[in-house]
């Protein structure tokens, strides 16, 4: 290749290059703090329209005022000086999504943060968008399955519900949403992690557990970390929501986990205190029922004229000292298809997932259960609904009568085997037949000690020696009559095996 | 009520529209007293700000400031402002001329809050973007 060549291709680049000059709209800093800009001019901009510093940073037109603009910056905001000029866009804010995205960690601006090549794509999607109507929806009807018994059995979810997840610091909420993900490989789902306000470490640890399992093939992660300004905050789930967007236009199904809203609550708390909107209740601005109603809504399962395709939501939120009925608890669950209730209780006396059966529900869900899990699950919530009852009796041992202690132990039977340890989800099938044996009485007669492990080899010679049973419950969602019996032979068989 | 300093300056010119000089002497008078009165001198920088503003709009005068990396020539500055009267509809341009060494060459033409910037500098940043893209 000549050197001429070269030049000859750079000069025609250069005059092709279309540069046309047009007027812009020019607005000037008036003030600048902890992340927010005020400015005068700009007097075309529109509500969240982005708008360039001279610094390289883009910032957020949000409060359109007579003679100012209040916006906030995205990224580092201390290099902004008093009188500086800005630049309007003319557009809205929005992000570049693509499907090299999967497997990939992202900031809430689109940009790849774990040191890979740079995520370029010519497709951009506006951050805030308006959720699908009621002509294009469809009600939940197909499962998303958690891999954790409890969950799948007595709170399932449905593709397009939004599940939250609630509970007090440190009880296992992120692990749920982790293991769901996880549970997702080979399931044709791709999962989106937004964490919004965590800590690195954590983050990292979640990145390295799900590289780990050989869960990042199907997943993103979205990061605004503790560090980053109130605005990555803020814009992350949101963001998140526009590559799942990106996806179920595609007809693809997508899991989307917001880790967690109370702090996407504060970091509009902060940036609506700094832009002096008037604060109401716990401080809060008027509109944070619209911030989370806005953004949840836009997890649907979505009707297949209109390209099917779903988002289902697992949104996180903290409690303090377990107050649900506190503003930001109360807001998102009215706002949820049900709630899985975690408590610090139950975690601390060793029930992992400590998940407080009685107060969780799943509004939607159990229209998408098979109808192998419905079978064995109504029993089994009614066994822990008497164990419940009856558990303050459990310490007179002898002096009660034969049937209440039959229902004692086998609350206590149903309490052991939903414990379930973390990053060890279970195929829905094996759940069904294992909650099959319990509810039927085939465990009345182990020691409560031996559960997990009677559950462990009773699995295993499942898998091994009845794969039979197991593929027909998948085959046809169902646990017929004809594989009732094989099932009770296989597990009289297994008995003798394992008393032996 | 507060009063804005547009608000002022709106009063101030219907006050003083199409009034003999002596006349808005005493217009003036009063009106600063009245400032003084409830205690709003404070507001008159912004006063004679906004005051000026709605007098171009009124008269169709345009205030331009135009940045050029050298200094112009008469005719250039005709050029320009009979340009920027054009554009705008003006009957009357105010330019202020402004030398920056840093656009490197054109001219910026900043009218309020819009801005046409055909500075080299400028087309070099957006050569430098579009060449970031295509790659």
């Amino acid at each position: 290749m000549s050197k001429d060549y070269i030049i000859e291709q750079l000069k025609k680049q250069i005059v092709d290059a279309e540069i046309d000059t047009q007027t812009e709209r020019v607005g000037t800093v008036l003030e600048v703090g902890d992340g927010v800009v005020r400015m005068d001019g700009l007097s075309d901009v529109m509500a969240s329209e982005m708008l360039t510093f001279s610094n390289g940073a883009v910032g957020v037109a949000l409060n359109l005022e007579e003679d100012q603009v209040g916006a906030m910056v995205l990224g580092d905001y201390t290099g902004i000086k008093e009188g500086e000029e800005v630049r309007s866009t003319g557009k809205i804010l929005s992000i570049p999504v693509t499907e090299k995205m999967i497997g990939r960690v992202i900031d809430p601006l689109g940009d790849a943060i774990d040191g890979k090549e740079d995520i370029v794509s010519d497709k951009r999607y506006p951050i805030e968008n308006l959720a699908p109507g009621v002509i294009e929806r469809k009600s939940v009807h197909e499962p998303v399955q958690t891999g954790i018994k409890s969950i799948d059995s007595m709170i399932p979810i449905g593709r397009g519900q939004r599940e939250l997840i609630i509970g007090d610091r440190q009880v296992g909420k992120t692990a749920i949403a982790i293991d769901t993900i996880i549970n997702q490989k080979g399931q044709d789902m791709i999962c989106i992690y937004v964490a919004i306000g965590q800590k690195e470490s954590k983050v990292a640890r979640i990145m390295g557990e799900l590289e780990k399992q050989g869960a990042m093939d199907h997943t993103i992660i979205v990061v605004a970390g503790a560090s980053d300004p109130a605005a990555f905050s803020f814009m992350a789930p949101y963001a998140g929501a526009a590559i799942s967007e990106y996806f179920m236009d595609q007809g693809k199904d997508v899991l989307v986990v917001y880790d967690d809203l109370s702090k996407h609550a504060w970091a509009y708390r902060q940036i609506s205190l700094i832009l002096k909107r008037p604060p109401g209740r716990e401080a809060y601005p008027g509109d944070i029922f619209y911030l989370h109603s806005r953004l949840l809504e836009r997890a649907a399962k979505r009707d297949e004229k209109y390209g099917g395709g779903s988002v289902t939501a697992l949104p996180i939120i903290e409690t303090q000292a377990g107050d649900v009925s506190a503003y930001i608890p109360t807001n998102v669950i009215s706002i949820t298809d049900g709630q899985i209730y975690l408590e610090s209780d139950l975690f601390n006396k060793g029930i992992r997932p400590a998940l407080n059966v009685g107060l969780s529900v799943s509004r939607v869900g159990s229209s998408a259960q098979t109808k192998a899990m419905k079978k064995v699950s109504g029993q089994l919530r009614l066994d822990l609904a008497q164990f419940r009852e009856l558990e303050a009796f459990a310490q007179f041992g002898s002096d009660l009568d034969e049937q209440t202690r039959a229902q004692i132990e086998r609350g206590q039977r149903t309490i052991e085997l939903l414990k379930q340890n973390q990053y060890a989800p279970m195929l829905v099938e094996e759940q069904t037949v294992v909650l099959y044996a319990l509810t039927n009485g085939f465990m009345d007669d182990v020691a409560i000690e031996d559960i997990s492990n009677w559950e462990d080899e009773f699995r295993k010679y499942m898998r091994l020696q009845q794969k039979d049973i197991l593929d027909a419950i998948v085959d046809s969602g169902e646990i017929s009559d004809e594989t009732v019996e094989k099932l009770e032979v296989a597990i009289k068989d297994f008995k003798d095996t394992f008393s032996e | 009520m507060k009063v804005s300093a547009k608000q002022y300056a709106n009063t101030l010119y219907s006050l003083t529209e199409s009034k003999g000089e002596r006349e808005i002497d005493q217009v003036i008078v009063k009106f600063v007293s009245y400032l003084k009165k409830t205690g709003n001198l404070k507001k008159s920088h912004d006063i004679v700000e906004q005051f000026n503003a709605v007098y171009n709009e009124q008269h169709n005068i345009i205030e331009a400031t135009v940045t050029s990396a050298r200094t112009l020539d008469i005719n250039e500055q005709n050029k320009i402002k009979l340009f920027i009267g054009n554009h705008y509809g003006a009957s009357d341009v105010i330019a202020q001329y402004v030398i920056d060494r840093k656009i490197k060459g054109g001219i910026i033409i900043k009218v309020g809050d819009e801005v046409l910037d055909g500075s080299i500098q400028q087309r070099i940043n957006i050569l430098n973007r579009n060449l970031k893209v295509k790659t």
